[in-house]
């Protein structure tokens, strides 16, 4: 089982969105982190197959997913961003319906929709007509819908949308359920959702993969250039605006710990501090780029020519 | 395929708008429908106006009194029999210098209430049809008709094809040689004699056809939605990365559309036609439809007609139904789905042909404008297609034949090539 995205480029007019991105998955969890307009949710549109790259492909066992057509989405549980739903339907009809479309008996259809919405925390949920579900209810029968063909290849587009934080842990241990002998490729620009998941975690900015790795190997590139520093609590906002911070924890007697990240000490008497994910994402990010696209005269640099180039 | 027809019609019908549509336009239906019955009026021989059933026996009654076969000896009995009756009381030089409503006067002035109600039957200018000048009382047409001339009422009941393709419409229209030719053939073809009698049911239910561009009008309403609304909610990313997405969903997409489309028609044909079969009767149904309008050219009995009138309006509601899947599949905004058919179904109805023979040729395609007995059945609209004559009711199926072929292959194509971008 092996997914491989080989120069998947996606352009819309002048602008770039997903720029010549290479990878090859096995099954396992990977974590594709971005800005909010790096290109994560383009990329996984086209990875399901519901948006024809402009160059590039994506192959599954060796096979061009866009010959394999509905062999290749019998395989894919997909949850995208805004997840569309019919709000006149129930929880139980839409999981029914999305079971038909994944080519499920109708027996086969109604146990496993029961079963997963019972999984997702929506047991006794299901006649409820899905207009009156809140927004976390909408996103777990988002997520049980992705899976009820159980899928080899589960894409996950921002699940975490709108859930509350128990929620959020709810969520990550069902991914690790589901997640066994799976390709599962989930985004999000929140750090915490996949650094105690992902197997691998993949780093976008500007439409490339600018970083990618285990999150251990990846927080390691962190090393040297994460600090922690006293000040004073006035300069804090000051020094906010003008560093990459990721924590400012006020202390007693006026003062506040500020942490940030840097290629060298900016605030005098700043100390190493032990790096995580978080930081590693606020140094890739630092300079607030990764718009949506860019041109292609510039194109989104690779994280270790942003260091050193 | 089933289960997903299912919730295709599932979808459709439980959006509220769709909801309201369907049922307001049954409701409208059968409300419109029992109007037609109690608001149908007309005068007794005691010249007391009657409504609702009554009328419509009075109706059937005054129908029955002349019913059956015509031949040309029977005509030309009855025309002179007519015109002894009538000029035993008045003067038949004075009646050709005076106006139809002096006539009408004079009538009055000479004949009991009871024996003028009998020559002012519907029988007597149908009968004189052929020679009758528009504005015309019977008795001025019966004052010019001479022996010789009812005994060629057949002929002379031909000739009103020619005079119609000799008019041009009005002068809207040159015919050409060809279209000449299809309508005296056709004209030639009518079945002799005629079979006059009482087809109230069925010439009622040509009179309701148009009605039947409000269930065509709520399915587009329903339909509407289709496409558009998966690529607006943005459940196309969902349903398109599923196994069946780009397959089997389309063709459920469209057999669900076509099967609704024509679940609705059904019902408010029904209506219609149930509602007037029932109170009017449906006798009548081998009449010639020539009993009807003697100007018609056509070979059809009057259930016939009213079977075609019916007929067509299902063709323009798949039409439609498929031309609203195609709009739906090619744009987000189901408004503007919904705008596009508001403007062909029902605007059409409200453009003027303005004298222009093409105009007026291209309005009668559109359900609102063709379903109307004369424009169908006598108004003889035909369109030359090279050296090939179709008349309005070959050219709506085709033309909506046409519609189906081609908007639904835009839909499945279209729906199946989308970019969720």
């Amino acid at each position: 089982m092996e997914l491989t995205l080989d120069r998947l480029t996606r352009e819309f007019g002048p602008k770039i969105a997903v720029d010549r991105v290479s990878a090859t998955l096995g099954p396992g969890v990977y974590g594709l982190l971005g800005a909010n307009g790096a290109g994560k949710t383009t990329l996984m549109r086209m990875v399901c197959g519901v948006l024809r790259p402009t160059s590039g492909e994506v192959r599954y066992d060796g096979a061009p997913v866009a010959r394999m057509g509905d062999e290749y989405r019998a395989l894919l549980g997909y949850l995208p961003q805004d997840f569309g739903y019919y709000p006149e339907f129930t929880a139980l009809d839409f999981m029914e319906y999305m079971a038909a479309l994944k080519g499920l008996g109708r027996r086969d259809a109604r146990d496993r929709s029961l079963a997963l919405l019972e999984r997702v925390g929506l047991g006794g949920e299901e006649r409820r007509r899905i207009r009156t579900f809140s927004g976390g209810m909408r996103q777990r029968l988002g997520i049980a819908q992705a899976v009820l063909n159980d899928p080899e290849v589960l894409v996950l587009d921002e699940p975490t949308a709108g859930l509350d934080p128990k929620e959020r842990v709810r969520f990550r241990n069902l991914i690790a359920g589901f997640a066994r002998d799976k390709i599962v490729l989930l985004s999000t620009h929140i750090v915490s959702d996949v650094e105690h998941i992902a197997d691998e975690i993949l780093v976008m900015r500007a439409g490339s993969v600018v970083l990618s790795g285990p999150p251990a190997g990846l927080v390691a590139e962190a090393e040297g250039r994460v600090w922690e520093a006293v000040i004073p609590a006035e300069q804090a906002e000051a020094l906010e605006a003008a560093l990459t911070v990721g924590n400012v924890r006020h202390l007693e007697g006026g003062r506040a710990l500020l942490r940030y990240v840097a290629d060298e000490p900016r605030v005098p008497g700043s100390a190493p501090a032990e790096p995580t994910l978080e930081d590693l994402y606020l140094y890739v990010f630092r300079d607030g780029a990764a718009g949506a696209g860019s041109p292609r005269a510039a194109r989104g640099s690779h994280f270790k020519e942003g260091r050193h180039g | 395929m089933a289960r997903l027809i299912l919730f295709e019609l599932k979808k459709m019908l439980s959006r509220r708008v769709a909801l309201v549509a369907n049922v307001g336009v049954v409701v409208f239906l059968v409300a419109i429908m029992a109007l037609n019955v109690v608001q149908t009026k007309t005068e007794n021989a005691r010249g007391e106006i009657v409504s609702g059933t009554e009328a419509i026996a009075q109706m059937r009654a005054d129908a029955e009194e002349h019913a059956g076969t015509i031949t040309a000896e029977c005509a030309a009995a009855d025309i002179a029999a007519y015109q002894e009756t009538v000029f035993s009381r008045i003067d038949r030089d004075a009646v050709t210098q005076m106006t139809g409503s002096a006539v009408y006067d004079l009538m009055f002035q000479s004949f009991s209430d009871e024996e003028v109600y009998e020559l002012y039957n519907p029988y007597w200018s149908w009968l004189l049809r052929p020679w009758r000048i528009s504005g015309e009382e019977p008795a001025q047409t019966a004052v010019r008709v001479t022996p010789e001339m009812a005994a060629d009422w057949y002929g002379a009941a031909a000739g009103l094809t020619q005079q119609s393709l000799d008019d041009g419409q009005g002068g809207m229209w040159e015919y050409s040689d060809a279209e000449r030719a299809y309508w005296t053939d056709l004209r030639s073809s009518v079945p002799e004699p005629i079979e006059y009698g009482y087809s109230g049911g069925w010439g009622n239910v040509v009179d309701c056809a148009a009605f039947l561009v409000f269930p065509i009008l709520a399915a587009c309403v329903t339909l509407a939605p289709a496409f558009s609304f998966e690529y607006s909610s943005g459940a196309d990313a969902v349903v398109l990365a599923t196994r069946r997405g780009r397959s089997t969903l389309v063709a459920a997409k469209v057999v669900a559309g076509l099967a609704y489309a024509t679940a609705l028609f059904a019902l408010s044909a029904a209506i219609i036609v149930g509602a007037s079969l029932t109170f009017y009767g449906a006798d009548g149904f081998g009449l010639s439809i020539q009993s009807m309008a003697l100007t018609s050219p056509y070979p059809l009995t009057a259930g016939q007609a009213a079977l075609a009138c019916v007929g067509l309006m299902y063709a323009a509601c798949l039409g439609f139904s498929c031309l609203t899947l195609a709009l739906s599949s090619r744009t987000p905004s189901t408004l503007t789905v919904f705008l596009a058919d508001v403007a062909l179904v029902l605007l059409t109805g409200l453009v003027p042909s303005a004298g222009v023979g093409v105009l007026e040729r291209v309005l009668a395609l559109f359900p609102i404008n063709f379903a109307n007995f004369s424009v169908l059945f006598s108004a003889l609209e035909s369109y030359p297609l090279g050296p090939v004559v179709l008349d309005l009711i070959g050219t709506v199926l085709l033309v909506y034949a046409a519609l189906v072929l081609v908007s639904t292959p835009v839909a499945v194509v279209s729906f199946r090539r989308r970019q969720v971008a």
